[in-house]
Order: C-alpha cells, then sequence, then structure tokens
C-alpha cells in the first residue's frame, strides 16, 4: 500500500540544532567566546551531512501469517517497506499491544543503505478477541541521517478464538434427545449399557439371551439396554460484568469455559448454543458439528464490546433454549439480573449449573479498619447467594484458579430434575 | 554502545567540574544521573514510572489508563465490581519505545547541562573544544537508531565519518580564529562563524529536487 509521505527533519538533527543554537545563546550572554566551540561542531555537522532525495510516498505491507487463531498460538508478522530513493536507514519498532507477547525478533529492527526493507516477528496472542497487531512504527531516514518521515502500519484484524480447557462431558440433562449420541438415556434401546431383563419375543438376538435368568425361570430371557441419546447444551455467558486482572477478567474466564464445554458436547455428537447476557441479547440455538464451534467462537468475539442496550432477559426465543436443554451459566455471580434469569429457567424446568468465575476477592483498604468486616459480611454475601440458588434446584459450581475445569465439573454428579416441562 | 553513550555523558559532565569546582554542583548531579540513564534507559524508565505511581497514589490524581472510556461491561456492574476490578492495575514494564523516548529525553538533559556547566566553568580553549567533539560524539550516539547491533552498528558509524570531519574542520577554524584574535568579542567571533557556514553551504555541492548533483 503506497502512502503519501511528509518529510521533517530528524529528531536527531533536531537535537543537534537545538543544542547548537543554546551553546550560541550562552555565548552571547555570558561573553564566554569558548562556548562557540560547543556550537561549531554540532552545526559542521549538520552542514556537512549529505543530503540525498526526498521521495513522495513510501509503499508499506503489513502481513499476518494467519487471520484467525487460538489464545497462544504463534503467528508470523512480516512488514515490508519501499522507497523509491536511496534510504540511510529503514527502522521498524513494533509496538505490542499488550494482549500479545512476543517471541522470536527484536522489537526495534533497523536496515542500513536500502531502498526496501523487511522486518518479521513471532508474536503469540494471549488473550481471545478480534485484535489488529501493532502499530509498527517504520521510520525512513533519508541520506545523512538529517530528514526522516515515519509511517504506521497494523496487520490484521485477527481473529483470536479462545484456547478451551479440556473438559468431559460429565453433566447430562434428565431428558435427552431422540438423536443417538453418547449419553446413556433411561429409554430402552441399541446402546451397550445394560437396562434390564424381559421375556424373549420372537425377533430378538440371539446373542441378548441371558442365559442365567433362561435357566432359572426355564423360559427364554433377553437383556435389554439403555438406548445412547445425544443431549442439547446451552451454554450461558454473564457479561454483565468483566472484572479481574488483564487476560485473566471473569469475562475471559467464562469464554474460555464456555468454549471448553461446548467443544467437549460437539465432539460427542451433541447439539451445543448459546446466549450471551449483556448488552444486546444474542443468542445461537443448539446445532451440531464441529462449525458449530466456530459459529459460536465467532459470536463470543462480540461479547466485550460495550454496548448501552438494556437487553430484554424476558424474551430468551424458544429456538435458542429448546425443552430439556441443560443450561449452564458462567458468571461471577454479581450481577443480579443474570442470576434472575437462570431462576426463571429452573422455574421453568430447565435443568441449569451455575459455573461461578469469579476467582478474586476484594482487596480490603490498607487504611480502614472496617475492611476486614466489610471482605467477612462481603464473604457472608456471597454465600447466601449459592446457597439460595442451590435450594432453587441449581447447583454452583466454583472453579479456582489452579484447579481444570474438568475437575471442577465432577463434583456435580448429576443436574436435578424437575417436575413439569417447559 | 550504549554503556559507551553513557560514558561519554559522564565524562561531558566531569571535565568542567574537575576544571572548576567551585559550584553548580546540582546541575552536574542530575546531569550524570541522565548520563547514567541514556546507558540503561529500561530501568530509568521503570524508576520514573515506578515515581509516578507513587506520586499519583499519594495524590489520588488518576492514571491516563484509569480515566479512559469505559471499556465494556463493567461500566455498567455494580459497585462490588469495581471493588473487585481495582485488582490487577499494577503499570506493567515500559515499552521500547517508553525506554527510547526517555534515552533521549536523558540526553538532551545532559548536553543542557554541559553547556550550562562549561558556561560556568573556566576550561581552557583545548579542553572546550574537546568538550566540542566529545558533545557532538554523544549526541550522535544518542540518535542511534534502536535495534543497532554488532555489525550494523560499525557500518552506522561509518556513515556518521562525513558529519565528524565537517566537525573538526569547523572545531579547528573556530579554534584558530579564537587564537589569532586572543580577548575579541563573541560577536565577532560569531559573525566570523556564520560567515563560514554561509561560505561552505553556498559552495558546498548537494542534490537538487531531481536527485541531480549541482555545486
Amino acid at each position: 500500500m503506497k502512502r503519501q509521505v511528509s518529510w521533517y527533519p530528524a529528531r536527531g538533527a533536531r537535537r543537534l540544532a537545538t543544542i547548537a543554537l543554546l551553546a550560541l545563546a550562552a555565548a552571547l550572554v555570558t561573553g564566554h567566546a569558548g562556548l562557540l566551540l560547543l556550537a561549531a561542531p554540532l552545526l559542521a555537522a549538520l552542514v556537512a551531512a549529505p543530503h540525498g532525495r526526498r521521495p513522495d510516498d513510501v509503499e508499506i505491507n503489513a502481513t499476518a501469517s494467519a487471520t484467525r487463531c487460538f489464545e497462544r498460538e504463534e503467528i508470523e508478522l512480516a512488514v515490508t517497506a519501499a522507497v523509491a530513493g536511496q534510504m540511510e536507514t529503514i527502522s521498524f519498532m513494533l509496538e505490542l499491544p499488550a494482549e500479545f507477547s512476543l517471541v522470536t525478533g527484536s522489537a526495534a529492527q533497523v536496515t542500513l543503505e536500502c531502498r526496501t526493507a523487511r522486518a518479521s516477528w513471532t508474536v503469540r496472542p494471549e488473550v481471545w478477541g478480534r485484535r489488529s497487531i501493532g502499530p509498527v512504527h517504520v521510520t525512513c531516514s533519508g541520506r545523512g541521517g538529517t530528514w526522516s518521515t515515519a509511517v504506521q502500519a497494523w496487520a490484521g484484524p485477527i481473529d483470536v478464538f479462545p484456547r478451551p480447557p479440556a473438559v468431559r462431558p460429565r453433566l447430562v440433562p434428565p431428558e435427552l434427545l431422540r438423536r443417538i449420541g453418547e449419553h446413556t438415556g433411561r429409554a430402552v434401546g441399541e446402546g451397550i449399557e445394560f437396562a434390564g431383563v424381559r421375556s424373549y419375543l420372537p425377533g430378538d438376538r440371539l446373542r441378548d439371551v441371558n442365559w442365567r435368568v433362561t435357566s432359572r425361570r426355564g423360559q427364554l430371557h433377553v437383556n435389554q439396554r439403555a438406548a445412547q441419546r445425544a443431549a442439547d447444551l446451552v451454554v450461558m455467558i454473564d457479561a454483565f460484568s468483566d472484572i479481574g486482572p488483564p487476560g485473566e477478567t471473569t469475562l475471559d474466564t467464562a469464554v474460555r469455559g464456555a468454549a471448553g464445554l461446548v467443544a467437549a458436547y460437539l465432539r460427542t455428537g451433541d447439539r451445543a448454543g448459546i446466549v450471551t447476557l449483556g448488552g444486546m441479547l444474542r443468542w445461537l440455538g443448539p446445532a451440531p458439528g464441529e462449525r458449530q464451534f466456530y459459529r459460536i467462537a465467532e459470536m463470543v468475539l462480540g461479547v466485550r464490546f460495550h454496548s448501552d442496550v438494556t437487553p430484554d432477559l424476558g424474551r430468551i426465543p424458544r429456538t435458542a433454549l429448546p425443552p430439556g436443554a441443560l443450561v449452564v451459566l458462567f458468571s461471577p455471580l454479581i450481577d443480579q439480573r443474570s442470576l434472575g434469569v437462570v431462576t426463571d429457567l429452573r422455574q421453568r424446568g430447565f435443568p441449569v449449573v451455575v459455573v461461578d468465575v469469579l476467582r478474586a476477592e476484594p482487596s480490603g483498604l490498607a487504611r480502614s479498619r472496617l475492611s476486614d468486616l466489610g471482605l467477612r459480611i462481603w464473604r457472608l454475601d456471597r454465600e447466601a447467594q449459592r446457597f439460595g440458588l442451590e435450594s432453587a434446584g441449581i447447583p454452583v459450581i466454583s472453579w479456582p484458579v489452579d484447579e481444570e475445569l474438568d475437575a471442577a465439573m465432577a463434583t456435580v454428579r448429576r443436574v436435578p430434575a424437575m417436575a413439569g416441562r417447559p | 554502545m550504549r554503556a559507551v553513550t553513557a560514558l561519554a555523558g559522564v565524562v561531558l559532565v566531569v571535565v568542567p567540574v574537575a576544571a572548576d569546582p567551585r559550584g553548580l554542583y546540582s546541575v552536574a548531579v542530575v546531569g550524570l544521573l541522565c548520563a547514567l540513564v541514556t546507558g540503561w534507559p529500561q530501568r530509568g524508565a521503570a524508576v520514573a514510572r515506578h515515581v509516578a505511581a507513587t506520586v499519583r497514589a499519594r495524590t489520588g490524581i488518576p492514571a491516563r489508563a484509569q480515566i479512559a472510556p469505559g471499556r465494556g461491561p463493567s461500566a455498567v456492574g455494580p459497585d462490588t465490581a469495581t471493588a473487585v476490578a481495582a485488582k490487577g492495575r499494577e503499570p506493567g514494564p515500559p515499552g521500547p519505545d517508553a525506554a527510547e523516548r526517555v534515552r533521549t529525553a536523558a540526553g538532551t538533559v545532559v548536553a543542557i547541562a554541559v553547556i550550562i556547566l562549561c558556561a560556568a566553568s573556566r576550561l581552557d580553549t583545548a579542553a572546550m573544544a574537546g568538550e566540542g567533539l566529545l558533545l557532538l560524539g554523544f549526541l550522535l550516539l544518542l540518535g542511534r537508531p534502536a535495534g543497532l547491533a554488532g555489525g550494523t552498528a560499525r557500518a552506522w558509524l561509518r556513515l556518521r565519518l562525513p558529519a565528524v570531519l565537517g566537525a573538526v574542520a569547523a572545531t579547528g577554524i573556530v579554534l584558530a580564529a579564537l587564537a589569532a584574535v586572543p580577548g575579541s568579542s563573541p560577536w565577532l567571533a560569531l559573525g566570523g562563524l556564520a560567515a563560514a557556514a554561509a561560505a561552505y553551504v553556498v559552495a558546498a555541492p548537494r542534490d537538487g529536487p531531481d536527485g541531480s548533483r549541482r555545486g
């Protein structure tokens, strides 16, 4: 991409001129002729430096090796600069945003005596989101280093998907779909789990005959097996609040956990969907397949953007929440609106599980004698909140920093069922 | 090369103080500290940020990042969210661009301190000429592009040769002028120097607008 540029005295040349003028002024003010010996070399250096051509435009190209990647995957970033005339130096200074880290390559790279220059780096995105890499400050200095021009370049945008943690689909809703899947249902079918024994009927396979029961009863009996069924999973992300250190905020944790859970269920043939609470209500109905994971991941990228829209949480569409779907809410349990939503869903008969993603406590004020008391009240308040949810039949899972999501979810053996279907 | 720059800065400051140890120690101390910062700008930037954070903490003035417009749902979160959000707002390590700015700013301060010290001291003409050439070397090293190393640095230094030769010539001219008319007015010396510079600019060959050379 060609860019029109303006040339300015280089920073070093301006500094030489400024210091020389100061020395001259000091000589005049103090009457100390010797100070001219400080100014003369600086001025002479400016005059003696060769002055080359200054082209009107510079061609800059910034490219990244991928437009989509997962967190902590490495990306090659390359920037090339081409100038019509001979330059003394073309320097590149990569200023990475906090969400990226530099893996290889020096942040500052310089090429001497050239018309074209290229700099490359390997960077690693640390936090999910839709981001551009840069800016890369490209500074071209003409011959003698007295004139320079600077342009900025960005590469991207790049969609950085959240890296899903390893999770197994442990939680199974009481009601399963009629589609074949990997969860053991209550209905009798063609699965592998033992479900019961019944009398032989014409058409039953001989390999299903239970010979022990047959010999005891004197009549042919066959084993029944439980049906293997698929489940519907709807993940909800509470984006009403986003707190914590950058890269490890509650929203980051929630999005990563949701991605892990969705990937695990989709891998076993289940259907997965998502609803984001916060700002404009966004949802994606449950669907199977790997493609659905990427659709969900792309939708999640928009969660972080600020929105002044107040969502109508009472109108979550039926296609986003099919009957019997397992609902898992990732929330820091701070905003009452999201808790109201899950309580309402539970009362409507949905199996609901809440994953608490708040991993830090408020830091007490050093000068306040009441901070300890305030912290204790805060803890009690949260305990009461969790107790209230569990009393309503909503298990609350804590996900500490030093624990895998899979281990945290293992604490819930089964999702409570409730009479009455939505 | 960073250590050489810092050493040049230290020598620049120490020479006028050693020649006339009567005062201006505060200027010398500031100059010495800044000379050291030009050698180790990362530490200088870290110290500057630490000092700024301490001052902000004492005075309650928010940092620029903390008064930036809302960056997401936290802006509408309840009070509890704000209390927890206060964690993790520690300043990060200074970036390469910040270190570069600190280095060049410190170098400029060193140069100004040297001018003040030289104006107040009784350095003889030869020492002053040495100071001038050393000051030029210091400023040239200060203006080197970030990221120079090894062979590239040597090649870049070779490109500075015409400027250094011009500076040596100019120093010689001024020395000769001062020796020829001892005790003359600085105005007179300045006029002579300006005339010499103007003659050089007029006579020296340079590139035309279309790249052709003309004399």
